[in-house]
C-alpha cells in the first residue's frame, strides 16, 4: 500500500506533466493550418485592442510591421482562468457561479499542496497559518460541483448535452474536495497532510498514523493529475493551442520561414476526397490548378 | 428534443415546425399575422423536410442501396475530414473544436438564427457539433465503441440522420459570432463549414447555387452570374455611358491596363444586380487619380469565391485563378472591392495557400477600406457632408470585421462624410450580428429555403435596424443601412422588401462607394434614396 501510494506520488506529477507536453507536441506537429483567426486580438496595439481592429485596417499593411503587444496574449487569459469572464458574460444558464467556485476550488486545491511541498522542504510551519486556503478550496470546490451537477442534470438544454461520463467526472471532483474536506475537519487534519506530504518527499509515507480519509483524499488528487490530460479537464491546457495557435494567430507568412515549409509539403500531399470534381490521386497543388478542366464533371 | 439520438429518427416529417408565434418579435414595429407558414403536402413524400420543414436540396429521395452507398461516404467523408493530409487546411482547428467542447452552451445566445427563432434547439451552435461528436465517438474512437452512450456516442448513422445533418449545415451562416463566446476556443461555425465541406468534398452534395451554378459555373463561364468576358465588356461600355448620362462626366473605365498599381476586383454580382455601385468606384478612384484597372480575363472580374463557404477545392481553384490573373496584369496589389468573404479569402485565408515565396502570393492583397479612407482623408476629392444629411447606420459585413479585423477605416469614413447623422446598431463592429444572409443564404433560392432565411434567418438584423431607427421611423425621411458587402446587401434588400421597411419607413440601403460619390460635390446627388434599388 505504501510503495503504491509512494509511486503513484511520484508518478502522477510526472505523468501530468508528460501527458500535457505529449499532448501539446502531438498537436503542434498537426498540419499548419489555413488563417482563420477572430478579432479583437489581444495583441494588437492598444487603440486597435478596444474595437477589434487589425493591421489589415493600414494602406499597404504589407510594407509595415504590425505593432504588436505581445503581452496582451499572456494576459488576456486570466480574464478567464481568474473570472471566467464570458461565462459570466455570456452563459444564459447561471452556471457562472457555480462553475467560479469550481475552479477556484481546483486553483486553490493547488496552492494548498504548493504550499504543504513549500512547507515540507523548507521547514517553514506556514502551513497552519494558511490552512484557511484548503478549507476554501474544498467548500468553493464542493458546493461548485454540486451545483453544477443541479444545473447540469435539471435545466433541460443541458441535460441533453450531458452524458454519463460528464456526471462521473463531476462526481470524481466532488469526491476529490469532500474528501479533503473531511480530512481536514478531523482533529489533526492539517497535521496529517504536512505529515504526509512530508512522508512523500522522503521516500516514507507513515500510513500507520494517517487516518483512511487522507490517505484517500491524496491518492484521488494523485489520480486527478494523471486524469487531467486525458479527460475532459484537458479543456484548460488545450486552450492554449485554440487560442494562441488558431484564434489569434493573425502573423501573415514571412519567406524563408518554416511555415512557408510546411505550406511548400502541405501543398504536395493528395487530396483523397472523392467528390465529383476532385481528382483523388493528384496533389492539393495539381487540384487548385486545374482550373480549366472538367474531366471529372 | 428529448434526446440528442431523436435526431437521427427514421421519419419524413420534421423534428419540429417554426411557428411565428414563437419566432422572436418584431413588434411594435410590424404587424405580422400568426398563420405558420407549411409546405405543400406533396412535397413530404417527394423532398426531404424531415429536419424543419424547409429543404435547399431539391434531391429526389434515393434508393435503399443508394442510401447504404451514402452512409458508407459519409463515413468516409468524417475519416478525411480526420486526415491531415486529406484535411491539412482546417484540420487543427477541426480536431480540437471536436474534442474539446465542455457542453456550457456559454455559446448558444450568440447566435442570430438560434435567437431569431425564438430558440429552436436544433439551431443552437454546439447542437450539430454535439451530434457529430458523437458520431464520431461512436464510430472513431475505442472509448465510444466499448463504453457507448456512457461516454456520449449513441448517435447511429442512418440516412435520415445524414439527410438532416446536410440541411442543418445549411442552417448556419458561418459568422462565427459563436466562436467570439466560447471560452474554450471551439469553433462551431468551423464544424458547420467542415460538414458542409464533407458533402461537398466527398457526396458531391452541395446547393445547387454554390455549387453548379457558383463554383462550377464560375471556373467555366468566368462569372457565377454566368457572365462572360465579352458581356462583361458591354456591361462596362453601358457604365460608363450611364455614368456621362447621370455626372456629366466621361470617364473611360480602365480595363486590362497592364501595369497599373491596382487591380480592383469587384463581387461579380454586382455588376448586373448594382451598376450603380460599379460606377461609384470608378468615379471615385477617377476622381482620385488612382492608377487601377479591371480584368476581362474569364474570371478575373468577378471576384467571388463561394468556395469559402463549402468546398477547398474549389476555394483553392477559384483563388489561385484570381491571383494569376493579377500577376499576368503586372499589378503591385489586388484591391478587394465591397465583398465580404472575398475579402477574408484573398487577405487571410489565401495567406497560407500559397507559400511566400511564390510570385503570386506576393501581389499584396488588400481591402478597399483602407485606399477609400486615404481617398477622403486626403481630400483629393471634394466632399460635402450635408449631402448626406439623414440618419445613418451601417451594417458590418462578419468577414470584414470580426474576421479580419477591418473595423474603424469605414466609420471614419462615414463620420467624414455625413453631418454627424451616423449611429451604430447595437452590437456593432467584430460583436455585429450576420444579416442572415451569409455563406450562400443570400443566393440559395431552392424549394423553400428562402422562406426559411426570410423568416429566421433576416429576423434579427430586421429587428435590430428598426431598433436602431426606432426614434426617427415615422419621420418622413429616408434613412439609410450602409454596407460593404454585396451578400450583406442582397440580405438589407430582402429585408427592406419582405418586411416593407422602405414602403413602411423609408429605410433604405446602399455601398459605402456609393454613398461616398453622393458627397462628391462637382456632381449631382449619386443616390436616389427615394426609391429602392431591386
Ligand atoms: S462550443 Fe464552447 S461555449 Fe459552446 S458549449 Fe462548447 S465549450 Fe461551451
Ligand atoms: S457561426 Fe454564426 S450562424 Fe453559425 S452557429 Fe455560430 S453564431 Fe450561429
Amino acid at each position: 500500500m505504501e510503495s503504491l501510494l509512494m509511486i503513484l506520488g511520484i508518478l502522477s506529477p510526472i505523468i501530468l506533466i508528460l501527458g500535457i507536453a505529449i499532448k501539446f507536441y502531438k498537436i503542434s506537429k498537426m498540419p499548419l493550418n489555413v488563417r482563420w483567426e477572430i478579432y479583437p486580438l489581444p495583441h494588437e496595439s492598444e487603440e486597435k485592442r478596444k474595437y477589434g481592429g487589425s493591421y489589415m485596417e493600414e494602406l499597404n499593411w504589407l510594407e509595415k510591421r504590425p505593432e504588436r503587444y505581445t503581452l496582451g496574449e499572456y494576459i488576456e487569459p486570466f480574464k478567464e482562468i481568474l473570472y471566467l469572464h464570458k461565462v459570466k458574460k455570456f452563459n444564459p444558464y447561471g452556471i457562472w457561479i457555480w462553475s467560479m467556485a469550481l475552479h477556484w476550488g481546483i486553483w486553490l486545491l493547488f496552492l494548498w499542496m504548493g504550499i504543504l511541498i513549500i512547507n515540507s522542504i523548507f521547514n517553514l510551519e506556514i502551513t497552519s497559518k494558511l490552512s484557511v486556503l484548503a478549507y476554501l478550496s474544498y467548500i468553493l470546490g464542493s458546493l461548485g460541483v454540486l451545483g453544477l451537477i443541479v444545473k447540469r442534470g435539471t435545466i433541460h438544454d443541458l441535460k441533453i448535452y450531458t452524458s454519463p461520463i460528464d456526471y462521473l467526472n463531476l462526481l470524481f471532483l466532488l469526491i476529490l474536495f469532500a474528501s479533503g474536506l473531511f480530512a481536514i475537519m478531523n482533529k489533526g487534519g492539517i497535521n496529517e497532510s504536512i505529515t504526509y506530504l512530508e512522508g512523500l518527499l522522503k521516500g516514507n509515507i507513515p500510513v500507520d498514523e494517517l487516518s483512511l480519509v487522507i490517505i484517500l483524499h491524496f491518492l484521488i488528487f494523485k489520480l486527478f493529475l494523471i486524469y487531467i490530460p486525458f479527460s475532459k479537464f484537458f479543456h484548460g491546457p488545450v486552450k492554449y493551442m485554440t487560442f494562441h495557435k488558431i484564434l489569434w494567430d493573425d502573423m501573415y507568412q514571412i519567406k524563408g520561414s518554416k511555415e512557408e515549409k510546411k505550406i511548400s509539403e502541405q501543398l504536395n500531399y493528395r487530396v483523397r476526397w472523392t467528390g465529383p470534381h476532385i481528382l483523388s490521386d493528384k496533389s492539393w497543388l495539381e487540384n487548385a490548378q486545374n482550373t480549366n478542366l472538367h474531366d471529372k464533371v | 428534443m428529448e434526446k440528442l439520438k431523436d435526431f437521427a429518427k427514421e421519419t419524413n416529417q420534421p423534428i419540429f415546425e417554426i411557428n411565428n408565434d414563437e419566432l422572436i418579435s418584431l413588434s411594435p414595429y410590424l404587424d405580422e399575422e400568426n398563420d405558420s407558414y407549411k409546405a405543400p403536402d406533396d412535397w413530404f413524400d417527394k423532398y426531404d423536410l424531415s429536419l424543419d420543414g424547409f429543404s435547399g436540396f431539391p434531391f429526389i429521395n434515393p434508393s435503399e442501396e443508394e442510401k447504404e452507398e451514402i452512409i458508407k461516404k459519409f463515413l468516409n467523408g468524417i475519416q478525411k475530414l480526420l486526415n491531415p493530409e486529406s484535411n491539412w487546411t482546417f484540420y487543427k482547428p477541426f480536431f480540437l473544436s471536436l474534442k474539446h467542447c465542455v457542453k456550457c452552451n456559454t455559446c448558444a445566445e450568440a447566435c442570430h438564427i438560434y435567437v431569431g427563432s425564438g430558440k429552436k434547439e436544433i439551431y443552437r451552435p454546439n447542437f450539430r457539433s454535439e451530434v457529430l461528436r458523437r458520431i464520431y465517438k461512436r464510430y472513431f474512437t475505442i472509448s465510444g465503441k466499448v463504453l457507448k452512450s456512457f461516454v456520449g456516442a449513441d448517435i447511429e448513422v442512418t440516412y435520415s440522420l445524414i439527410r438532416r445533418l446536410l440541411e442543418l449545415a445549411y442552417r448556419c451562416t458561418l459568422c462565427r459570432r459563436c466562436a467570439l463566446y466560447c471560452p474554450v476556443g471551439i469553433d462551431n461555425g468551423l464544424i458547420a463549414r467542415e460538414l458542409r465541406k464533407l458533402f461537398s468534398q466527398e457526396l458531391g452534395m452541395a446547393p445547387v447555387e454554390v455549387y453548379k451554378k457558383g463554383t462550377r459555373l464560375h471556373l467555366q463561364t468566368g462569372s457565377t452570374t454566368g457572365m462572360k468576358p465579352h458581356t462583361f465588356i458591354d456591361v462596362i461600355k453601358f457604365i460608363e455611358e450611364d455614368i456621362h448620362e447621370k455626372t456629366g462626366k466621361k470617364i473611360t473605365i480602365p480595363v486590362d491596363k497592364k501595369g497599373a498599381d491596382i487591380m480592383l476586383l469587384h463581387n461579380g454580382g454586382e455588376y448586373l444586380s448594382w451598376p450603380d455601385h460599379i460606377a461609384a468606384f470608378a468615379i471615385l478612384f477617377d476622381a482620385a487619380g488612382i492608377n487601377y484597372t479591371l480584368s476581362s480575363e474569364t474570371l478575373g472580374y468577378d471576384g467571388v469565391n463561394y468556395g469559402a463557404w463549402y468546398d477547398d477545392v474549389e476555394l483553392a481553384r477559384v483563388g489561385l485563378r484570381h491571383l494569376q490573373i493579377a500577376h499576368e496584369l503586372g499589378v503591385k496589389k489586388l484591391v478587394i472591392g465591397e465583398c465580404g468573404h472575398s475579402h477574408k479569402v484573398y487577405s487571410v485565408i489565401f495567406d497560407r495557400i500559397l507559400p511566400a515565396s511564390s510570385p503570386l502570393w506576393n501581389i499584396q492583397r488588400e481591402s478597399c477600406l483602407p485606399l477609400m479612407w486615404e481617398i477622403v482623408r486626403s481630400g483629393v476629392v471634394k466632399l460635402d457632408p450635408m449631402r448626406n444629411n439623414f440618419p445613418i447606420t451601417f451594417h458590418d459585413s462578419c468577414n470584414i470585421v470580426r474576421l479580419m479585423g477591418i473595423v474603424s477605416p469605414q466609420r471614419k469614413i462615414i463620420k467624414a462624410i455625413s453631418p454627424g447623422t451616423f449611429r451604430e446598431m447595437k452590437p456593432n463592429g467584430t460583436y455585429n450580428y450576420c444579416c442572415g444572409g451569409g455563406s450562400g443564404f443570400a443566393i440559395i433560392r431552392s424549394l423553400n429555403f428562402p422562406v426559411f432565411r426570410n423568416k429566421v434567418s433576416l429576423r434579427l438584423k430586421t429587428k435590430q435596424i428598426l431598433d436602431t431607427f426606432s426614434d426617427v421611423l415615422n419621420q418622413d425621411i429616408p434613412k439609410v443601412v450602409v454596407a460593404t458587402c454585396s451578400n450583406c446587401k442582397g440580405s438589407l434588400r430582402d429585408i427592406m422588401k419582405i418586411y416593407e421597411l422602405f414602403h413602411k419607413y423609408k429605410i433604405n440601403y446602399s455601398g459605402l462607394a456609393d454613398l461616398i460619390v453622393n458627397a462628391i460635390t462637382d456632381i449631382p446627388p449619386f443616390l436616389n434614396l427615394e426609391e429602392m434599388e431591386e
